[in-house]
């Protein structure tokens, strides 16, 4: 009996300590998962944190840039990861992370993704022919920008080349250096983008799938920028293609960013003149600093918006001087400030603005780049651009009020 | 009986201790709130100082010759006109997004005497209102500028006056 009651409590005390082991496997469990709850809960937060720091830093650069131009400065970053669009940046991952909107007034040339510890801010004014904006320039430190010129480009490559901050990660080749695909290689670079201004004759001008490339670039994100200046280089085409694989070979080709070379070409519109060297080609570098095509147009669009708007104040204030000359005992009117002083009187250039039947250079402005709004391929504001200069220089010379 | 006084006066000696905390405490929150509205003062004047850059750098606005821009000079025609522009509700939400809600206006001070309201948006207060109660702090920074007036080929003196309307 006394051996019975032994194995019973013996069983007893298994089934407690097999009961007790189910406890702490349990509490234990539980306990473990509150800690990794908190853990997961402390680095959202802390993610949270950090994309909100970022976000008001870059918030400030934006802020900054409409007040002082033609600065660039190196910043410090944490380490970034931010996906811009035409309206919105996003900073994080694109689901967790945290989106605002760019607005309608910021025009900011930057790669679609910004990423790595290090960032280049840079404005420059746009000018057409008065100031119009401050463009914002945000170029990776980590982005790689390899210039490629040919013999009869060297000359305008250069400048190019040399216009760019010197903190920005740029280099520049030969074109027989490029071609021959071996000496220019990948270097860990996030992006790398490559610019060149070739001759018509040069390979990978009519067909980008022709440049040579070395093979280390494969499945890496890389883009190729061609420039075709016009004759007097303020204005010209550039040609977005990006690095990609060819579905019916399985290789890496360069191919047009858009489906046709022609939805994929697009104009730089500058106004440099020549007593200006340092802050020229703003557009055009908006183009090499930027690899995704929607920005480089959506940017552009936005600046003749902008355009636009001051035209029509500078045009109505021309009016009203105008309006002040007719006026009897008019200081203006005494000075010989007339209507004419405020009209073209070049018949070569009175021929250019033939189209909109006013020898007044700034409506025929105004109507151009509302028709570069809306086809930005064929806009050409240059004719009336250069009444509008002359005008204003005749209107120097007399001692008159001046358009701008 | 002297028993009796002693504890009388021994909480008359902690009400005035009482007394005494009690008015520590009330003027800690009064040197708080002081500092913190002070804060808030200096705050929104920096807020001010950083639109009033914003507006001298508007090519709507500003004096240039040659496109040089002259420094803490409005030209008169022009800001006439920016100010009919960020009335016009096609170009106002344009605007808001520049200067935000906030009020910039010039002052014409000598030969002339005349003030042009350039922008002012001010936060829905009606709609606030429902919510909470809700006031907005405006104070404003006043800046010398010279103005030119096209028409007449003349410059006169005025001030900018800016600022933001900050909760």
């Amino acid at each position: 009996m006394f051996k019975n009651f032994k194995k019973r409590l013996h069983k007893k005390a298994d089934v407690e300590i097999q009961i007790n082991w189910i406890f702490i496997i349990i509490v234990g469990g539980i306990i473990l998962i509150f800690f990794i709850g908190l853990i997961t809960k402390q680095k959202t937060v802390s993610t949270t944190k950090l994309n909100i720091n970022i976000r008001e830093s870059l918030d400030t650069i934006f802020t900054s840039s409409q007040v002082a131009s033609g600065t660039a400065n190196l910043i410090n970053t944490p380490d970034l990861e931010v996906d811009f669009d035409c309206d919105n940046y996003y900073v994080g991952e694109f689901d967790s992370g945290i989106n605002k909107g760019l607005g309608q007034t910021r025009i900011i040339f930057v790669p679609d993704r910004l990423q790595g510890k290090q960032l280049v801010t840079w404005s420059l004014e746009w000018n057409m022919p008065y100031k119009i904006v401050d463009f914002l320039y945000l170029i990776p430190k980590e982005m790689r920008y390899i210039f490629v010129y040919d013999s009869s480009t060297k000359e305008f490559i250069e400048e190019i080349y040399n216009l760019l901050p010197k903190d920005v990660n740029k280099e520049i080749y030969e074109f027989s250096i490029f071609a021959d695909g071996t000496t220019i290689q990948y270097t860990n670079s996030y992006k790398t983008k490559f610019i060149a201004a070739l001759s018509p004759a040069s390979a990978c001008v009519n067909s980008p799938n022709t440049c040579p490339i070395h093979d280390s670039f494969d499945g890496k994100d890389i883009s190729f920028l061609n420039i075709i200046p016009s004759t007097n280089k303020e204005s010209g085409e550039a040609v977005f293609s990006i690095y990609s694989k060819d579905q019916t070979n399985n290789a890496y080709d360069f191919n047009y960013a858009r489906t046709t070379e022609d939805a994929s070409t697009f104009k730089y519109i500058d106004y440099n003149p020549d007593f200006v060297t340092e802050k020229r080609y703003p557009t055009l570098l908006g183009a090499i600093i930027t690899d995704n095509t929607d920005i480089y147009e959506c940017m552009l669009k936005r600046a003749l918006k902008r355009h636009s708007y001051i035209t029509s104040i500078y045009d109505r204030r021309v009016q009203q001087i105008i309006t002040a000359t007719k006026q009897d005992g008019n200081p203006l009117k005494q000075r010989n400030c007339v209507e004419g002083m405020y009209e073209v009187t070049d018949p070569i250039q009175l021929g250019n603005l033939g189209s909109c039947q006013t020898a007044n250079p700034l409506p025929c402005l105004s109507a151009t780049i509302e028709n570069c709004k809306g086809d930005l391929a064929n806009c050409n504001p240059y004719d009336d651009v250069l009444a509008l200069v002359s005008v204003n220089k005749k209107a120097q010379d007399n001692s008159c009020p001046l358009i701008y | 009986m002297p028993k009796k006084n002693l504890i009388k006066n021994k909480l008359i000696t902690k009400s005035r201790k009482a007394q005494m905390k009690m008015m520590e405490n009330v003027a800690v929150m009064i040197i708080f709130f002081m500092l913190l509205s002070l804060d808030i003062e200096k705050y929104v004047q920096q807020q001010a100082v950083k639109l009033a850059k914003v507006v001298a750098a508007l090519p709507e606005v500003r004096c240039s010759e040659e496109n040089v821009p002259v420094q803490d000079c409005f030209d008169l025609l022009r800001v006439e006109e920016t100010a009919l522009k960020t009335k016009d509700l096609n170009t106002q939400r344009y605007y808001f997004e520049i200067l935000g809600y906030s009020r910039v206006a010039i002052e014409e001070k000598y030969p002339g005497n005349g003030i042009i309201e350039v922008y002012d948006n001010q936060p829905n207060l009606a709609q606030a209102a429902s919510i909470e109660e809700i006031t907005f702090n405006y104070i404003p920074i006043y800046i010398p500028i010279t103005l030119f007036n096209a028409t007449t080929n003349q410059y006169s003196f005025g001030v900018l006056e800016v600022g933001t309307y900050d909760k």
